[in-house]
This record gives structure tokens, sequence and C-alpha cells, in this order.
């Protein structure tokens, strides 16, 4: 169930380092118009809005899950979710930070589910541009063998720049819980990307 | 904060750098937009649902011709749902040494059948049934009605052994009836 995005909060508001599409007036203004346009049932709006978000929020949501196929139904999920409460987006930060604390609710939601389940990833896990070669990959398939929670922890933290009120929030912890993760995490990281080298 | 385990600047910089898009698959875009419809968060472009609309509105007026054309005459009525490239015959039906079976309706819609049956398969072909009242002009002797034809198809086909194969399906035959096939020239 969408609760409260990570967008939402304080914190949230206050970053900029995750809003790499909000960093021009301009973009901001279109999608504005693009969401106004969305909430009235536009389906074109809603193919340019998709296309300019996805990639991102997908990428951060194949990092946390490793499979490729689980992290479509993630994003499909939280395109249907924004949509359906898109008149809960008041613009008091840009379209992808709120679209990417839905994904996390949606992630959070699945971990729940898989908790138990062996971490694995798919082979087909390539970063883009596929150039960036082989360190990108190597990251994936080190994360891919993390557990869940140092997993996120890197990801969200290291990687996409969340701070830890705003990871404590998407993921409803603690955010002493998160920067005790974090650290176990790194640990953990560091370890197994010195097995690959 | 986290202090006790603090990134290197190299393995800061390398995590950095794992931050990058990656493309949906292919078909997500398109999963994601139906399911969007189903639930009628959105709705198709107006200029789709025109298109929409005129193509059905153009296969509805098809629809309705070839229905028109085939049921409003009824017996040898049919439609010409192809054009005809080739050679064209006229089967010409006339009443049979028996009598005409069933009701003049019931056979109206089954010959009607049968040529929707033909147009299906792509061979052009049209037909009326004619009416009673003749009239006669010019010089010559007096016209048995009997001997006129109730209706005529236009089929076509390669010769005239494809001709008489096609009117041999025709159930103006199994109602006592025959069928006199003439090729129509030019």
């Amino acid at each position: 169930m969408f609760t409260s995005p990570v967008s939402d909060t304080p914190a949230a508001k206050g970053s900029g380092n995750r809003s790499p599409d909000g960093d021009t007036n301009h973009r901001v203004h279109d999608d504005a118009v693009l969401i106004g346009r969305v909430a009235a049932g536009d389906e074109e709006a809603f193919r340019l809005l998709y296309g300019r978000h996805t990639p991102a929020v997908h990428g951060t949501l194949v990092r946390l899950v490793g499979r490729t196929a689980d992290a479509a139904d993630l994003m499909q999920e939280t395109w249907l979710r924004a949509v359906r409460h898109l008149a809960l987006f008041r613009g008091q930060s840009a379209f992808r930070t709120w679209l990417t604390g839905i994904a996390l609710n949606c992630y959070r939601e699945w971990r729940r589910k898989h908790t138990r389940e062996v971490v694995g990833t798919d082979a087909d896990v390539r970063p883009s541009p596929a150039t960036w070669g082989d360190e990108q990959s190597a990251i994936n398939q080190v994360l891919a063998l993390l557990p869940y929670e140092h997993r996120e922890a890197i990801v969200l933290h290291d990687i996409e720049g969340f701070t830890h009120e705003e990871i404590a929030a998407a993921l409803e912890i603690e955010p002493g819980t998160s920067k005790s993760r974090l650290s176990r995490a790194r640990r953990a990281f560091r370890q197994r990307w010195q097995g690959t080298r | 904060m986290n202090d006790d385990t603090p990134l290197t600047e190299q393995e800061r910089d390398r995590l950095r750098r794992a931050r990058h898009e990656v493309a949906p698959p292919r078909g997500l875009e398109e999963r994601t937009v139906a399911a969007l419809r189903e639930r009628g968060l959105i709705r198709r472009p107006r200029r789709q649902i025109a298109a929409v609309l005129a193509l059905a509105a153009a296969a509805v007026a098809m629809v309705a011709a070839v229905a028109w054309m085939v049921t409003r005459r009824a017996e040898p009525a049919a439609s010409a749902v192809a054009v005809a490239t080739g050679p064209r015959y006229m089967l010409l039906l006339y009443a049979g040494g028996e009598p005409i079976t069933g009701t003049a309706d019931a056979r109206r819609r089954e010959y009607a059948q049968w040529a929707r049956d033909i147009a299906s398969r792509g061979v052009a072909i049209s037909g009326e049934e004619l009416g009673e009242e003749t009239s006669v002009v010019g010089s010559g002797g007096d016209v048995n009605p009997t001997l006129q034809p109730r209706g005529f198809f236009i089929v076509e086909a390669p010769d005239l052994p494809s001709a008489e194969r096609l009117a041999s399906t025709c159930p103006h035959l199994r109602h006592g009836g025959r069928i006199v096939i003439r090729r129509i020239a030019g």
C-alpha cells in the first residue's frame, strides 16, 4: 500500500542530489505540464513522462532488486500508483524524487515477501551505456551477493545519494538503523569487492 | 556520520559512477499503458480514438453495405466485396423441371449465405433476384415467362470449368433449379 514517498519528507525536499531531472526550471515546468495532462487522462503525456523518468528509477530498482524481471514489475507498479495518486504530488519536490519514493515503497513491500529468498541476480543486468564497462558490471555483481539490508544501504546511500533520514522514511526504519546498516554494508561490500580484484 | 566505516575517495567515486540509468524492458511501456487504460486512469489519444472510430465506422459501413447487397433482394442477391479483375461469368438461374422447394425467404437467406461464403474467399460476386413483372419490346414472338431467369449471379472465374464448379455448389440446384452459365464478353 502506498504510504508516504520519501520525497514528502522534509529531508527529501532539501536534498538536490538525486533530482537530475529537476535541475532546470524548464524541465520542472515541463513535468508540471505533463503531470497535469496525465491527471486528465492524457496517454501521450504519460508516455512522455514515462520516457523521461523510467530509466533512472528503473536503474535504482535494478540495483536494489538485482533481477530485471522483478525490477520491471516494480516499475510498472510504481507508475500505476503514481498515476492513481497523482493528486498527491504537489510539486514541492522534483517529480522524479516523488516517483522514486513510490518505487522505494514498492520495493520495500516486495522485499518483505522476499526476505528469506536467496540473493541472486540476472546475468543481463547490464549498465547503460554499456561502454561504462566492467567496473559497473562488477559492482552490480558484488551488490547482488550482499544481503538485502546491506545492498539497499549501499545503493540508496552511496550510489543514489539518499540521506539516512530519507532512507529511514522510505524503508520505515530508524535513521540510526540506517547508519549502522550502512557501516556493516560497507565492510561487507569492501570485502567482496576485494575478492573480485 | 558513518565515520566508523568511511569510504575511500576511490570507493566513493566508484559507487557514484554506478549510479546510471537502466533502460526498461522493451514491452514495459505498453504493459504499463495497458494497465493504466484498464483502470481508466488514461485514455487513448484523441487522434487514435478518431482513427479507431473511423476504422470501425468503415468496417460497419462495409458490413452494412455487404449485408444490404446480399440480403435486400434475396434469392440470387449477392455481394461484391472483391473487385473482379479476370474473366466474369453470368450464372442465370432458371426454374428447373421440379418445383422450387422451400419458402422464398429461406431460399433468399441460403443464397445470400452462399454468396457471402464465396465473397469471403476473395472471389468477386454480385447478383440480383428478378421480379415477376416482365415486358418485351422489339420484334419477335411470345415470351414464355417460365423460361425466363429468376435471377442471376455474376462471378469471377478463370475459365468456364471453374465457373461450372462454382455454380454446382449453388443452393439453387438443391431447390430443383438449373443454372445457365454464360461468359461476359469483354
